[in-house]
């Protein structure tokens, strides 16, 4: 097999610095004193074994979620820094004259991002399988986990490799994926707050003036932006599986969206399919865009020169 | 083996390269001389396909490199003016990384690293992690770099910057050493005298076009019929003979002497070989008692001078 030689590259240089260790050190750390804390709070007091079981799924969630915003939070870190990186340090010019195509080298970095992220989630077995030995958890939470993970990998790494590229250096590269990160997880859920406040605003303001409701909510289709929140995709999953409760049917129903259609029941997978499709465009433009012949030079020069005169 | 027709680049209204021209049979030792921002990066990255021209065409062996782009990648071998390298890694893992690249791996990237640490003098460093070279080292195993899936075209972009003189001079050796093997190289500098000692052929660039090209001998021609032809000879009756036989030589436009010394300007019309030899068959025709007969050599760094200053606006 032909492993993609950025990939071989970049695994071995990762298995040579010290910042791995002391990533993987810190957040096994921060996983256990979590979990312990969790458990602490969880069990405390509690004797029965109805009420131990039904903790176990609880400390399951809260881990899987601090599981899920720890390696969220570290996706930009990892991606944001590897096209820049190469440019910073001026290596990526020689590795644009070799017969490397671009989309090779934007995968072997993302591959290589992503195994990296992904031996962290392996990390959190250990602590993860405190909640086996009490039972109540199955292998398929777990698989289904790390499947959704994996697929917010993706997304955010692509996005985290595009920004890398079409910026010069990783500093504004790794501030734009977090701005962009925080966008995709609290701004589109902003913006719906926003657009329902707005709504049921004009909504009363329609009732003083005619004294009915008017019937029709108009949304259009500003609330599919909360398909790209993999949050929101998360969320959807715990409260189906565990609390067998459909939240983005009921929040739809509650603004008045749509409720019980094809969207509202498949959510989970449309919106992997969703952040599956971002995730390539992202990686698709990327590469476009690492091709020297693909693209013009910024035209600065032109505009400063123009100011002058 | 390279022909550059007409390549234009323009950085926003800034006209970088200005329908330039230049051709490089292959085997040759190309040096590509001009001042700074003259346009040798500029035209060194459109060829290795690192930027994109504007206009013109650049064919290397029968492939236009403009739109086959990626076919020519294995043909070229680009050393950049600046570069980096990456941490962590050791001078034959660096090397070892690039053969990767083109598919080279295990026992014959081992040797092929060998082999190349071996020709550019640095098989003592082979367990030497990068970062901890030397400027002039880095800058040979760059070069190693290059060669890595043996191109026939070399593109090395001031290969020879920053070198101390041994360096400088271990790095002419081996760019014989390859060109000797075979490849072709298209090599840039600032010093005219350098290029010239080792290049078969020289392009002097300036303000994006071509001003000068050709063989060295070609170029140091142009220009040394501006030079005075020197005579030297034995005594003072000599001197007197050979002022008063130049004096009616419709050729000569000026003398000057100095001790037994002459110094010779001719007029600029003509074949200047021609008048050389047959200014002094008559000098020697009438036994005027010759010592020494030469043009005098431009000299190359103010013919680089004056080449480039000819061309200010
Ligand atoms: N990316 C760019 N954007 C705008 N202008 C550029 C760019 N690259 C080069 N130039 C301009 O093009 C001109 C030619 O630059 P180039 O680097 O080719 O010169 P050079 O001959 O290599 O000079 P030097 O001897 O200093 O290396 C310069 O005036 C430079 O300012
Ligand atoms: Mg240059």
């Amino acid at each position: 097999m032909h492993i993609n030689p950025i990939y071989r590259k970049e695994l071995k240089l990762g298995t040579r610095s010290l910042k791995l260790p002391m990533i993987f050190m810190i957040y096994t750390l921060l996983l256990t004193f979590g979990a312990d804390f969790a458990c602490r709070i969880l069990f405390d007091g509690y004797s029965s074994s109805e009420s131990i079981y039904a903790n176990v799924i609880n400390l399951f969630i809260w881990v899987a979620i601090g599981e899920f915003v720890l390696v969220l939070l570290e996706i930009p870190a990892f991606t944001a820094v590897s096209i820049a990186g190469e440019r910073e340090r001026q290596t990526l010019d020689i590795l644009l004259t070799t017969n490397l195509r671009p989309i090779q080298i934007i995968l072997g970095k993302l591959m290589s991002s992503l195994s990296t992220l992904f031996l962290l989630t392996l990390l959190s077995l250990p602590v993860l399988s405190i909640t086996f030995s009490i039972g109540g958890i199955y292998f398929e939470d777990m698989i289904r986990l790390f499947f959704l993970i994996l697929i917010t990998m993706f997304f955010i790494g692509s996005l985290g490799i595009f920004f890398s590229t079409i910026l010069k250096r990783t500093s504004s590269a790794t501030v734009l994926s977090y701005a962009a990160l925080l966008f995709i997880l609290a701004g589109t859920i902003a913006i719906m707050l926003i657009a329902v406040y707005v709504t049921s605003v004009r909504e009363q303001a329609v009732y003083l003036q005619t004294g009915t409701w008017p019937a029709e909510r108009q949304f259009h289709f500003l609330p599919l932006i909360l398909l790209i929140n993999p949050g929101v995709t998360m969320f959807t999953m715990i409260a189906k599986n565990y609390f067998s409760q459909s939240v983005i049917n009921d929040y739809f129903e509650f603004i008045r969206f749509q409720q019980h259609t094809f969207l509202t029941e498949h959510w989970f997978w449309i919106s992997i399919l969703v952040q599956i499709l971002f995730g390539v465009l992202f990686l698709f433009l990327a590469a476009r865009r690492l091709d020297p012949l693909n693209h013009k030079e910024p035209v600065r020069k032109k505009k400063a020169k123009r100011r002058k005169r | 083996m390279l022909k550059i027709t007409d390549l234009q680049k323009h950085f926003g209204s800034f006209q970088a390269l200005n329908h330039l021209n230049l051709e490089i049979a292959k085997g040759e030792l190309f040096g590509f001389v001009g001042p700074n921002g003259a346009g040798k990066t500029t035209t060194m990255k459109i060829i290795s396909g690192l930027m994109r021209a504007d206009g013109g065409e650049v064919v290397i062996d029968g492939i236009n490199a403009l739109k086959d782009s990626r076919k020519l990648k294995e043909k070229i071998g680009y050393m950049p003016d600046f570069f980096g390298v990456y941490d962590n890694l050791k001078a034959y893992e660096y090397l070892e990384f690039y053969a990767s690249v083109y598919g080279i791996l295990g026992r014959d990237a081992r040797e092929l690293c060998n082999n190349l640490l071996d020709l550019v003098n640095l098989s003592d460093k082979a367990d030497t992690y990068v970062d901890s070279l030397s400027r002039g080292m880095k800058q040979r195993l760059c070069l190693a770099r290059s060669l890595v899936h043996n191109p026939e075209l070399l593109i090395l972009d001031e290969p020879a910057s920053g070198l101390d003189p041994r360096a400088r001079f271990e790095m002419k050796e081996i760019l014989r050493n390859l060109c000797s093997m075979g490849k072709t190289i298209l090599i840039s500098s600032h010093i005219l005298p350098e290029l010239a000692e080792m290049c078969s052929s020289i392009g002097i660039i300036e303000h994006g076009s071509m001003v000068a090209c050709g063989s060295v001998e070609d170029i140091q021609n142009t220009l040394k019929t501006s030079n005075p032809v020197i005579i030297k000879v034995t005594d003072t009756k000599g001197l007197d003979d050979a002022i008063l036989l130049l004096k009616e030589n419709p050729e000569v436009q000026s003398i000057s002497v100095q001790e037994l010394t002459l110094s010779v300007v001719l007029k600029e019309e003509g074949d200047a070989s021609r008048a050389e030899a047959a200014l002094l068959s008559s000098l020697v025709s009438s036994h005027v008692p010759v010592r020494s007969f030469y043009r005098e050599e431009g000299n190359l760094e103010s013919l680089f001078m004056q080449i480039t200053a000819e061309q200010e606006p």
